[in-house]
């Protein structure tokens, strides 16, 4: 899947090429190099699934929901991290993330709102895990908010794909959520 | 059996526990394989998180679940730790977590987690067993550069480590986006060395060392400078509570955050970031210094307080005024400014006036308003006040500007009167009264109304108000003449009043002079009156249009004799003018009028101009003055231009073709009026364009056409002339030709010999006995157009080789000749295309001599034999017309033969002479080739025309010969040949 660390390489997301992504302009402005590879960076929500196509409503709007609480921390973390750390006069690249970070809450929202329409389970709240420890070196640091900005992006590719599939199926099985589904 | 998705052994089961049996005792209860979700490292704390999903939902009530976590180390998978965790299955999904601590750094090698299940059910009666264990998760010896987020001094060299884990090899190691060479240092760490570093983006330079397989490591370098010695510390007190220091970091340091440059600020020993101010301390020595992880540096300042004093921005200003020329500040200065006096500086700005500055000096005090009055204002003035403060004593610096009030001052009664003039008008008994509105300066307020009274010895006869804004009023004054006294008014006061008389000025021997127009202005000057000793006025009126002109003047002292005179109303062009009062003790007298231009332009129109009178060689011109408001400037004469030339042409014959043709005359004296053009010819077309000028340029043309009378005298000489010298001409030649008479009847009419009485006749008979024959052809040479000889051998013996043929007939009937049959004759073919008229007449009666020629009517003779031809050719030929008598020398026949393109010029020639001059023999008496004439070769002479007495083709060799037969020939042969060249 992930092959030499070219991560922009046809990289297959939930059936969505991704590579048309642009890549995260931190890429540049931290003089990280874009074949750098990110695969030692975790605890960040990854996008790719085997089977995409087999996942039911309810796992697909789990997982996105999932990823963007996820996301939410992680966002956060990078935001502060650039702030006191990497960028600390680029304060539009600070405000580029903060933005982010609201779009991707009220998409966690919007997905928990159609969790109950649609009458699923929410999944349970991860207890925090040693993401936001302290005592990173400024070279993880980079490299871990270049992944957040990646995954996010591939996530958001994938959102659209999920919530098109939710759609189709709810309008197949059940129309008089169908019209609700649609955000 | 009541277990939920309970299955016989090798069944897969739906849930997440198998049970495999053999009979119900030895059931045995399996757990299925649970899957780690995650498992984290924490390098800080040497700790590992895991997290596992303990799939409870797939039992319908609690149980008691235990998960046995084994650690691994190193590539051999060495068991470092196994533990068992304990927990509650509640009947959904849970994820569990647990960590563990290692006692050694993570990052030293590569360790393994996998864990198993063990579902603790008391009531189940089988065997219970473990499951099997998880995949294995892997956290990798962490590899990693060497030095981590250093910070370093611009120019310095680094050397990067890469540490890596057993399994690993290095790919390559970069410094920023460049590949440095790798120097190994051991098997499991490689090095690079990067020389003079340059200063890093905020976020630091990059180290990377890639790995193989699929795995990286990196630093972070930030380089920058060490903090420069702090630049002019500078510290001051602005209220005598705190001192404030401030100083210029120097060069950027390139290092942002922790990495950023730090100062403190000591004085004695304390070290704080604002110093109070101590009552009692009045000097103070401050030590500033900055450090950033490169390097430190340090500045010191000492400073008396009372001498660093900065106030603050004085505030809560406000302007007042209860006067036409004073006005009222007050401001606030915070601050314990009791010891020291302000000097404050107040901003008086205006647009008149400009910006003027005005020190006052108050007293300290703690927290305090502060007073200050600003006099000499002028009245009904706007003005913009400001101020600023310092310390008096010891000036440091100024403050900063308060904001700016603005404030009018109340208004004042008009400074002086107004300037005014009178006119008499045209009503009797009446005088108008001019007065011209005062300078805002002047008026110092809003002036409402003027006064106007007429005093006589200090009795007001009368007196009304004008309002503004008429500035001029009539007086009916009845017959009394009066004081007339005007003031302004406004809300404030009355002007002092400007008099003037009404008594009539005298005019008496007023010269009109011309002023000089500047451009922007019209220059009057004059003659300096001694009488005058209250000043000049200089009145004029500037017309707009059709209203009524507005007056205008202006007063000069006693002493001046020229002015400058500008008014926005000033048109070039337009004449104005002026007339020069002097004031004198017992009143004004005219001086002088003047007319000027402020810019003279051309006259608008062209003179109209006329002709008076006209004679055969002069024209009268008279023209009249141009209107004076045409003039637009002042007339300095007129061009006179004349020239022949017609109407209808469009443009006068001096335009085309220059000055030689054209007569100009210019016309300076003004008072000419007419002009009389002279030297001109008869009935001959004149145009005349006049134009006037000044110094603006030259008027339009006009043109007039004029045609001067004929000239009879002339005419007559002009005919008579020619006939006279015709006459003259025609007598002389009349008595030249009579005396010439012979001369010229030979030259032009000579002798023809008479054909009848030779024996031309007898040629053909005797053209065979060559010799007896050939007498009669010694005359005249002849020219043969073309001869022709028919061969005839049986017949002609002897000149069975003297073919002579025509050239023409030869060329063109090749096998005319032989296809002639019998007979034998010698064809002369000739045909004088000129002397036709001739035939008619025939010489018979010329006297012969012993010349003779024989004339063969060739045409006649070959008519038939063309015909018969039908050779169309041969009729061009025929008619050709020439066909000369020869008979030619064999050799002569040879020759032609060898020229055929000569033969071929003679086809389209009609005519052509003889060429072969060997072919003639003249038997002239007096030729020499007569005398050497070859009887054999049959020589006969130049043929001649039957028409013609003259022979037609001169033998060449004798064309200049001077005999008067061959002039006589060579006058025909030109004729002849003429038309052929």
């Amino acid at each position: 899947m992930k092959e030499g660390g070219h991560w922009d390489k046809g990289r297959q997301v939930g059936g969505a090429d991704l590579s048309v992504i642009d890549h995260p302009p931190q890429v540049e402005w931290q003089g990280l190099d874009r074949t750098i590879s990110l695969d030692s960076v975790d605890g960040v929500p990854d996008a790719t699934v085997e089977r995409w196509e087999e996942l039911t409503a309810a796992e697909r709007l789990s997982a996105n929901l999932q990823a963007y609480r996820v996301f939410q921390a992680l966002l956060g973390e990078v935001l502060e991290k650039q702030r006191t750390h990497l960028t600390p006069l680029d304060t539009d690249f600070h405000a580029s993330i903060q933005s982010m970070l609201l779009q991707v809450t009220a998409l966690a929202y919007q997905l928990e709102e159609l969790l109950a329409l649609l009458r699923h389970s929410e999944p349970p709240w991860e207890a925090a895990g040693p993401e936001d420890r302290d005592h990173r070196s400024f070279f993880e640091m980079k490299l871990r908010g270049l992944k957040v900005l990646q995954e996010l992006a591939h996530w958001t590719v994938r959102s659209v794909r999920d919530l098109h599939q939710v759609t189709k199926h709810s309008q197949g099985s059940n129309t008089a959520y169908g019209g609700q589904a649609q955000e | 059996t009541g277990w939920p998705g309970l299955e016989g052994q090798g069944g897969a089961g739906a849930g997440q526990f198998c049970f495999v049996s053999s009979d119900l005792l030895h059931l045995l209860l399996i757990p299925f394989t649970p899957q780690i979700l995650s498992l984290s490292p924490d390098f800080a704390s040497y700790t590992l998180y895991l997290k596992w999903n303990d799939s409870g939902s797939v039992f319908p009530y609690d149980l008691d679940a235990s998960w046995q976590i084994q650690i691994l180390r190193k590539e051999t998978m060495e068991t470092d730790t196994l533990v068992t965790y304990n927990s509650k299955l509640t009947g959904k999904d849970t994820v569990l977590s647990w960590n563990w601590t290692s006692d050694m750094p993570l990052e030293c090698t590569s360790h393994y987690v996998k864990i198993r299940c063990y579902i603790n059910e008391l009531l189940f009666a089988g065997r219970k067993e473990w499951s099997e264990w998880s995949p294995i998760k892997t956290v990798p010896g962490i590899a990693v550069v060497f030095p981590q987020d250093k910070v370093v001094l611009v120019g310095s060299n680094v050397t990067f480590c890469c540490l890596y884990n057993e399994g690993e090899s290095i790919k390559f190691m970069k410094y920023g986006s460049k590949d440095y060479p790798l120097l190994h240092l051991s098997k499991w760490s490689s090095a690079i060395k990067v020389e003079n570093v340059s200063a890093s983006i905020p976020s630091g330079s990059n180290v990377l060392c890639s790995l193989q397989p699929d795995n990286i490591a990196g630093a972070v370098l930030f380089v920058g400078y060490a903090p420069d010695i702090p630049e002019n510390l500078s510290c001051e007190t602005r209220t005598f509570i705190n001192i404030t220091c401030s100083w210029n970091p120097g060069r950027p340091t390139e290092l942002y955050r922790q990495r950023q440059t730090k100062y403190i600020l000591f004085e004695s020993k304390k070290h704080r970031c604002d110093f109070p101010v101590h009552v009692n301390q009045k000097i103070y020595n401050f030590t500033l210094s900055a450090s950033n992880p490169i390097g430190q540096t340090e500045s010191s300042l000492s400073i008396d307080i009372n001498q660093r004093v900065h106030l603050e921005t004085p505030d809560k200003f406000t302007v007042s005024t209860n006067s036409s020329t004073n006005a009222y500040l007050s401001w606030y200065i915070p601050g314990n400014l009791i010891q020291i006096r302000l000097l404050c500086q107040i901003e008086i700005s205006n647009s008149n006036s400009g910006r003027q500055l005005q020190n006052v000096l108050v007293t300290g005090a703690e927290n305090s308003n502060y007073r200050a009055s600003v006099d000499a204002l002028t009245p009904y003035t706007t003005y913009t006040f400001r101020v600023r403060c310092s310390a008096s004593e010891h000036f440091w610096r100024w403050s900063k500007w308060s904001v700016e009030r603005k404030l009018t001052t109340l208004e004042a009664p008009p400074a002086r009167g107004p300037d005014i003039w009178r006119e008499r008008s045209p009503v009797r008994g009446t005088l108008k009264i001019f007065w011209k509105p005062l300078l805002l300066s002047e008026a110092n307020g809003k002036i409402l109304a003027h006064e106007v009274s007429c005093y006589l010895q200090e009795t007001m006869l009368k007196a009304h108000e004008v309002t503004v804004p008429l500035n001029s009023t009539e007086l009916k004054l009845g017959g009394n003449d009066c004081l007339i006294s005007v003031v302004a008014k406004n809300r404030a006061g009355s002007s002092p009043p400007s008099t003037i008389t009404s008594v009539d000025i005298p005019s008496d021997n007023v010269k009109t002079e011309q002023a000089i127009p500047t451009g922007n202005g019209i220059y009057l000057s004059w003659h300096s009156d001694p009488n005058v000793t209250c000043g000049y006025t200089v009145k004029w009126c500037c017309s707009t249009g059709s209203e009524p002109c507005n007056v205008d003047w202006e007063t000069f002292p006693s002493n001046t004799t020229n002015v400058l005179i500008k008014s926005a109303l000033f048109q070039p062009g337009v004449r104005y003018n002026f007339s020069l009062y002097g004031c004198k003790h017992n009143g004004y007298q005219l001086l002088q009028n003047i007319v000027g231009y402020m810019k003279e332009l051309p006259p608008k129109v062209a003179p109209n101009f006329t002709v008076e009178e006209t004679s055969s060689d002069s024209i009268l011109v008279k023209w009249e003055d141009i209107p004076v408001e045409d003039c637009r400037g002042f007339l300095k004469g007129y061009m006179l231009y004349f020239a022949k030339g017609k109407r209808g042409t469009s443009k006068p014959s001096y335009f085309e073709e220059g000055p030689p043709e054209v007569t100009v005359k210019n016309i300076t004296d003004l008072t000419i009026k007419s002009l009389r053009i002279l030297d001109l010819q008869g009935k001959t077309s004149y145009r005349l364009d006049l134009q006037a000028y000044t110094t603006g340029g030259m008027s339009p043309l006009k043109s007039l056409y004029v045609v001067t009378k004929e000239n009879s005298v002339g005419l007559i000489i002009a005919i008579l002339i020619p006939v006279a010298v015709a006459v003259v001409l025609a007598v002389v030649t009349s008595i030249l030709c009579y005396r010439k008479r012979e001369w010229i009847k030979e030259t032009f009419y000579p002798d023809i010999p008479n054909p009848e009485n030779s024996k031309a006749l007898q040629f053909q008979k005797n053209i065979c006995e060559g010799n007896t024959a050939l007498k009669t052809l010694e005359m005249n040479p002849c020219t043969p157009n073309s001869v022709e000889v028919v061969e005839a051998r049986s017949i002609v013996p002897k000149i069975e080789d003297t073919e002579i043929v025509s050239q023409v007939a030869d060329s063109e009937l090749p096998e005319d000749g032989s296809d002639t049959e019998t007979e034998n004759h010698v064809v002369v073919s000739y045909c004088p295309p000129i002397i036709e008229e001739e035939i008619s007449s025939p010489p018979v009666d010329e006297p012969v001599g012993s010349s003779q020629v024989i004339y063969i009517d060739i045409q006649s003779m070959y008519q038939p034999q063309v015909k018969a031809e039908e050779e169309p050719e041969i009729n061009l030929l025929s008619t050709a017309g020439y066909k000369p008598q020869m008979q030619l020398s064999i050799n002569a026949m040879k020759m032609e033969s060898q020229s055929p393109t000569e033969e071929d010029l003679d086809k389209t020639a009609g005519y052509r002479p003889q060429a072969n001059t060997n072919a003639w023999k003249l038997s002239s008496p007096d030729s020499p080739i007569s005398i050497e004439s070859n009887n054999e070769n049959g020589s006969f002479g130049s043929p001649c025309s039957i028409n013609s007495r003259q022979f037609l083709i001169p033998p060449k060799d004798d064309e200049d010969s001077p005999t008067p037969n061959n002039t006589g020939w060579s006058f025909t042969n030109f004729f002849h040949s003429k038309p052929n060249d």
